[in-house]
């Protein structure tokens, strides 16, 4: 429980519980979600990458090679995830990809406006959207070079 | 001989006399028609020509007044009573009658020089100015007459040269009157027209505004309709991958009707929210070559007409002033629909050609594909309108209907001719002045 959480490769925030599954299932498939953490809204997230409460045991330090991120979320909507995150000197290197159904000009723009590395409109196919998903955790988890 | 010297001299004074006195009526006619233009208030003009007309013939007193309503009584505009002094209740009423209803009726101008001993004096009410002589001149607009112009005193009396003078300043006034009277039409249909303006700008801000509304609802609710499909398609694509073990034939067919009508209904989301997208998009005005740009819409397409007989011959193309990426899409979509219906056909041919006509630059897709009939060209840019059956021919209807919002959008127009087997022409005009709608 607690290393697990400690060696989060992936943080996995997505409210729509489909949504999330159908993400897991294609990482799985291409075995890239052993440590894969699935937050369900914004408040969530935010404990998580910022350590604290019932987060409060990670190392902010130890972030995830990756955060997918979808923008419609409770409680703390995934802009303000994506500000929070880019906002922090500890946290800001963590790359963040936005994953979500928006396809508004205003979201892309706000979103590059806060340093999102990638933004990426889900697919209604599901072909699609699963080989994007094991795209990105291919492409983050094992081909980029992360800061250190 | 004295006698005849005498009498031509006598005759040559009065011709120079007689001269004298027409230049002086004749300069206050002039002069009583420039108050026409002078004064936009009748009474104002009324009363300097009545002025000019006392002065000319010699009377003392008088007034100008006007027909009312119901046309039985005068409306007097004022009077003069030449120094005499009059009690009369302005307030009375001023029948039509005696010889001034001689004057309204005939019409015609009227004068008598014994009013005293005249059958009229009776009408007279009690107070009213002492009238030695009155002349009546009606003013008469088309022919009928409105209002009356009375000289009265003149000394030693009227004569029918006054009467002929009277007239003629009658005549002057009427047109002071009906001008004044076009003058005050005009301003009514102007405040009209302004209303009027006013309640239609008002009207099409309403309807702009209810044409947003629907534009974001039909996004909205496009939008959010991907999100459960997904989870449709999503979700069945799983129970066949890891349940195709477990199901007989029937069984993976039935799930591959749900899939397919998954994709459909995905795409028909996608249609409506690129049909939404074409006429809410921000349009950027620029130069477009029309020839390269259908050139480049074909080449996105090359993949379509692999291993068939087919030509496209793109003629040289006016360029058009317009949205570059909006107008690709016209291309695309034209190019699509005369690829697809040329199918069943062994040797496809699409024409592609474009020309300066009258103020519109008009272009046109031509092919030799399975045509239509003439009877549903109505139907042709309707919005999922289809003139094939789902099994004939792929697509959802939406492409001619986003070619005519886009088209729409430019200012421009877009029509239609076809035969059925024959083929079809899609046409496309668009203007080439600056001003565009959208």
């Amino acid at each position: 429980m607690d290393d697990t959480v400690q060696e989060v490769e992936i943080l996995l925030v997505e409210d729509n519980p489909n949504d999330a599954e159908l993400a897991i299932r294609a990482l799985k498939k291409n075995k890239l979600a052993n440590k894969l953490l699935w937050v369900k809204d914004g408040a969530e997230a935010l404990d998580f990458i910022f350590a604290t409460g019932s987060y409060s045991h990670r190392d902010v330090e130890n972030g995830p090679k990756v955060i997918l991120l979808d923008l419609r979320l409770p409680k703390v909507d995934g802009m303000e995830v994506l500000r929070r995150a880019k906002g922090d000197e500890r946290t800001k290197a963590i790359p963040v990809v936005v994953l979500t159904s928006s396809r508004e000009d205003r979201d892309v723009v706000e979103s590059y406006k806060l340093g999102v590395n990638s933004f990426i409109s889900k697919p209604v196919e599901f072909e699609a959207f699963a080989k994007i998903v094991a795209e990105l955790g291919f492409y983050w988890l094992l081909v980029n070079q992360p800061p250190v | 001989m004295n006698d005849a010297a005498t009498d031509n001299e006598a005759k040559l004074k009065e011709a120079l006399a007689e001269s004298q006195r027409r230049e002086l009526e004749f300069s206050a006619l002039l002069e009583a028609s420039r108050t026409i233009l002078e004064y936009r208030d009748f009474p104002q003009a009324a009363r300097r020509i009545f002025d000019s007309c006392k002065n000319l013939t010699g009377a003392t007193a008088g007034y100008v007044a006007l027909l009312n309503a119901d046309g039985d009584e005068n409306l007097v505009l004022f009077l003069d009573a030449g120094g005499r002094t009059c009690t009369v209740d302005p307030s009375l009423p001023m029948p039509v009658r005696g010889l001034r209803g001689e004057a309204y009726g005939a019409p015609k101008t009227v004068y008598e020089n014994s009013f005293m001993s005249s059958p009229w004096i009776k009408l007279m009410p009690g107070g009213h100015v002492r009238l030695d002589n009155v002349l009546f001149a009606p003013l008469l607009v088309g022919g009928k007459a409105v209002g009356v112009m009375g000289i009265a005193n003149k000394p030693g009396g009227f004569t029918e040269r006054d009467a002929h003078i009277a007239t003629a300043f009658g005549d002057i006034a009427a047109l002071a009157l009906s001008n004044n009277w076009t003058l005050d039409e005009l301003a009514k249909s102007e405040a009209e027209v302004k209303k009027l303006n006013t309640e239609l700008g008002r009207h099409t801000a309403e309807i702009e505004e209810a044409n947003n509304e629907l534009e974001a609802f039909a996004y909205t609710v496009s939008h959010d309709l991907r999100v459960p499909l997904r989870a449709i398609d999503g979700f069945s694509q799983n129970l066949l991958d890891e349940y195709a073990g477990k199901l007989d034939e029937e069984g993976k067919r039935l799930l591959h009707v749900v899939r397919d009508n998954a994709h459909k209904m995905g795409q028909l989301i996608s249609d409506i929210l690129a049909f939404s997208r074409a006429g809410r998009q921000e349009m950027s005005v620029a130069e477009v070559d029309m020839k390269s740009l259908a050139g480049a819409a074909l080449d996105v397409l090359q993949q379509t007409t692999v291993g068939r007989d087919l030509t496209v011959d793109i003629k040289p193309l006016p360029s058009a002033r317009g949205d570059f990426s909006m107008l690709q899409q016209v291309w695309i979509n034209l190019l699509v629909n005369a690829i697809k219906f040329t199918r069943p056909k062994p040797a496809a041919r699409i024409e592609v050609g474009g020309a300066a006509e009258e103020g519109e630059l008009v272009y046109y897709v031509k092919d030799n594909g399975v045509g239509f009939n003439m009877q549903y060209v109505d139907k042709l840019f309707g919005a999922f309108q289809r003139l094939h059956r789902a099994d004939e021919f792929e697509g959802t209807g939406i492409g001619l209907a986003i070619v005519k919002r886009i088209i729409t959008k430019h200012g421009g127009r877009v029509w239609a001719e076809g035969k059925p087997n024959e083929g079809a022409t899609i046409y496309f005009a668009l203007p080439t002045k600056e001003e565009k709608h959208g």
